[in-house]
């Protein structure tokens, strides 16, 4: 009996070391979320009286992988009625996923607080405001697939082979903008790389421009920061990649060891932009209360 | 003896059972009785009291519609506020063929001035009102005579207002050339067709966002519409029309416009203007158009947003009833 238990134990702790193991190993680079934001409840109320102030609060987190600071930009209402101050707010930084904290940043909250000035409209029963929160923040897309390189691809009888898959890139990456796919075309020791990227978001990406007055050419719009292929950079064309109904592309170029053996490698893909979302405008009523 | 004695034993129990579940089952529908009571007791306040075509509204009580000479008739009349605006100025003219009635100081018109009535507000939705009663003694019909159809004429005149806030959406981006979230775009017609709780409603806006530069003019045209039975006179010529005095060609069917505010722009400051600048109704309507001017225009730069338009007017109204009532003679025979 007493061996059996021990063996049981010793069973139990390789059990649970092997389990801690493959989570160690989990891709946290997943989802497509950024910054994630709502209205905190009553906050706006639906109905306001005259006499008390208003108040809007939006709570946010990072559930994106990269570390941002955003922007908030409180719209929508008539600022002499409700003057608000400055309708910019400049969050905290915001940390995103991380190998430890693979569920995301913490709830961070932001305010915005106003009397209700009526001036000559003192007569007014009641009226309708719209608010709605703008977030604007920087963001980056990191991919570090695996891809399989063989100089040897299109020879009939090469003898190593690997499988061309390429591996741990996923539909996403822990951000808005998706690297959806990867397709790798090689001639001798030219890699050529074919990207494919989605917005998976409801914001919008830009490079340049203020945020809440974007024009037409400024939007849909991500940059390539940096791509390489075991540590040597590749050329990409376009380097600012235009989205059309949310999706784009763009070529990487670049030399690869041709050591005539298949093998895998690391590639690093960097796509750095800036977001823009907004949430749903919220209607409130203010009650004339003399 | 011993099936009585069992039986007690048998029934009490159950018995003080039923009635405990009886006074908890009575308990708990008093309980729920009382939350419902309560959760229906909640008002709310009134948010919308600028609605209705009605204003004032004149209601006479039932009278005889036949009566025998030498009586006396109380003429009684509600006057009842049903706008949000303070009547003032009014003025309650009755009067009865000569010769036939008279009222209590032996004339056959009689003037009631100085009648005040308060508007609802969003704590008192409710219609102020008077009862007036106004004695008739009807006079002794002429010996040739057996019966005699009389009229009793009614007049009310009064100064009332008319307030709109319309709630319109200042679109900095009418065209769309901006990529943003907006929190409103422009209606081209806002339809308005409850009224604005008085007789003169306001039915209909059509905006438009006019470009100039740098900046954004809004642009309305108003329209206007008497949706009373009545008519619409000019705001103090009560005097004139509930009376004697002769009148001028202004007095019926103009309106003023008192003002327009939209967003601390305002009419009386020069920020807006308006053409034409008085309100004259042709076949009960008519209309005007409100622009920011360019000075004071809202910059295109800044996001679009939700406020209200005050369109403010004030205007007389007038409207008569009469009623017959039949004068019989006391027969002898």
């Amino acid at each position: 009996m007493k061996k059996g238990l021990l063996i049981l134990t010793i069973l139990f702790i390789i059990s649970s070391c092997t389990e801690s193991q493959s989570s160690d190993h989990e891709n946290w680079r997943t989802g497509t979320q950024g910054i994630v934001m709502s209205f905190m409840q009553d906050k706006p109320p639906t109905e306001v009286i005259s006499r008390s102030n208003v108040e809007v609060m939006v709570k946010y987190s990072n559930k994106g992988a990269y570390t941002t600071s955003p922007t908030f930009y409180l719209t929508g209402y008539d600022s002499s009625i409700l003057p608000f101050g400055s309708p910019e707010k400049r969050g905290d930084s915001a940390s995103g996923k991380s190998q430890y904290n693979p569920s995301g940043g913490q709830d961070e909250f932001i305010q915005w607080n106003s009397p209700v000035q009526l001036g000559s409209l003192r007569d007014i029963d009641s009226f309708k405001q719209a608010l709605t929160v703008t977030a604007c923040y920087e963001y980056e897309t990191y991919a570090t697939p695996i891809i399989c390189i063989d100089p040897n691809k299109y020879e009939f009888d090469s003898g190593s082979k690997c499988d061309f898959d390429i591996k741990d890139l996923g539909d996403s990456q822990g951000a808005p903008i998706a690297i959806t796919e990867l397709k790798q075309k090689i001639a001798g020791n030219e890699i050529y790389l074919e990207m494919h990227i989605t917005n998976r978001g409801s914001g919008t990406p830009f490079l340049e421009g203020t945020c809440m007055n974007l024009a037409y050419n400024q939007v849909d719009r991500v940059s390539v920061k940096e791509a390489r292929i075991s540590g040597s950079p590749l050329d990409c064309t376009p380097k600012e990649i235009r989205l059309t109904n949310g999706k784009g592309f763009a070529v990487c170029s670049g030399s690869v060891s041709d050591s005539g053996n298949a093998y895998n490698s690391i590639a690093s893909i960097r796509l750095s932009y800036n977001y823009r979302e907004s949430l749903p405008k919220k209607e409130i009523t203010i009650i004339n209360i003399k | 003896m011993q099936e009585e004695g069992r039986r007690p034993a048998s029934l009490t129990l159950p018995y003080a059972a039923k009635m405990n579940r009886m006074l908890t089952a009575m308990m708990l529908v008093i309980f729920v009785a009382g939350c419902t009571i309560g959760g229906d007791s909640k008002t709310d306040l009134e948010k919308d009291l600028y609605k209705g075509t009605q204003g004032v509204v004149l209601t006479f009580f039932d009278t005889p519609r036949s009566l025998f000479e030498g009586e006396l008739l109380d003429y009684n009349i509600r006057i009842e506020n049903k706008g949000p605006y303070k009547m003032t100025n009014a003025r309650l003219v009755t009067s009865v063929e000569k010769g036939y009635a008279e009222f209590s100081d032996g004339n056959n018109v009689h003037v009631l001035d100085s009648i005040k009535l308060e508007g609802k507000t969003v704590y008192e939705p409710y219609d102020d009102f008077i009862i007036t009663t106004i004695p008739i003694r009807f006079k002794e019909l002429d010996g040739q005579s057996e019966t005699h159809d009389s009229f009793i004429f009614t007049t009310f005149c009064y100064d009332y207002q008319g307030m709109l806030f319309a709630d319109v959406c200042i679109d900095t981006d009418p065209y769309g050339l901006i990529k943003q979230g907006k929190a409103c775009t422009t209606n081209s017609a806002i339809s308005l067709g409850d009224g604005q709780g008085g007789p003169v409603a306001i039915t209909k806006i059509e905006s438009k966002m006019m470009l100039d530069d740098d900046v954004i003019r809004p642009q309305f045209k108003i329209f206007l519409n008497n949706r009373g039975r009545g008519s619409v006179i000019q705001h103090g010529s009560v005097d004139m029309v509930c009376n004697k005095e002769p009148l001028s060609r202004e007095t019926y069917n103009t309106l003023g416009l008192e003002e327009i505010e939209l967003s601390g722009r305002t009419l009386s400051s020069g920020a807006i203007e308006c053409i034409p600048n008085t309100l004259v109704l042709k076949n009960e309507e008519d209309s005007l158009t409100c622009t920011v001017k360019k000075e004071f225009g809202f910059p295109k730069s800044a996001p679009s947003f939700m406020t209200p338009l005050n369109v403010r007017i004030s205007y007389g109204y007038t409207e008569s009833t009469s009623k017959e009532i039949s004068i019989n003679k006391i027969l002898k025979y």
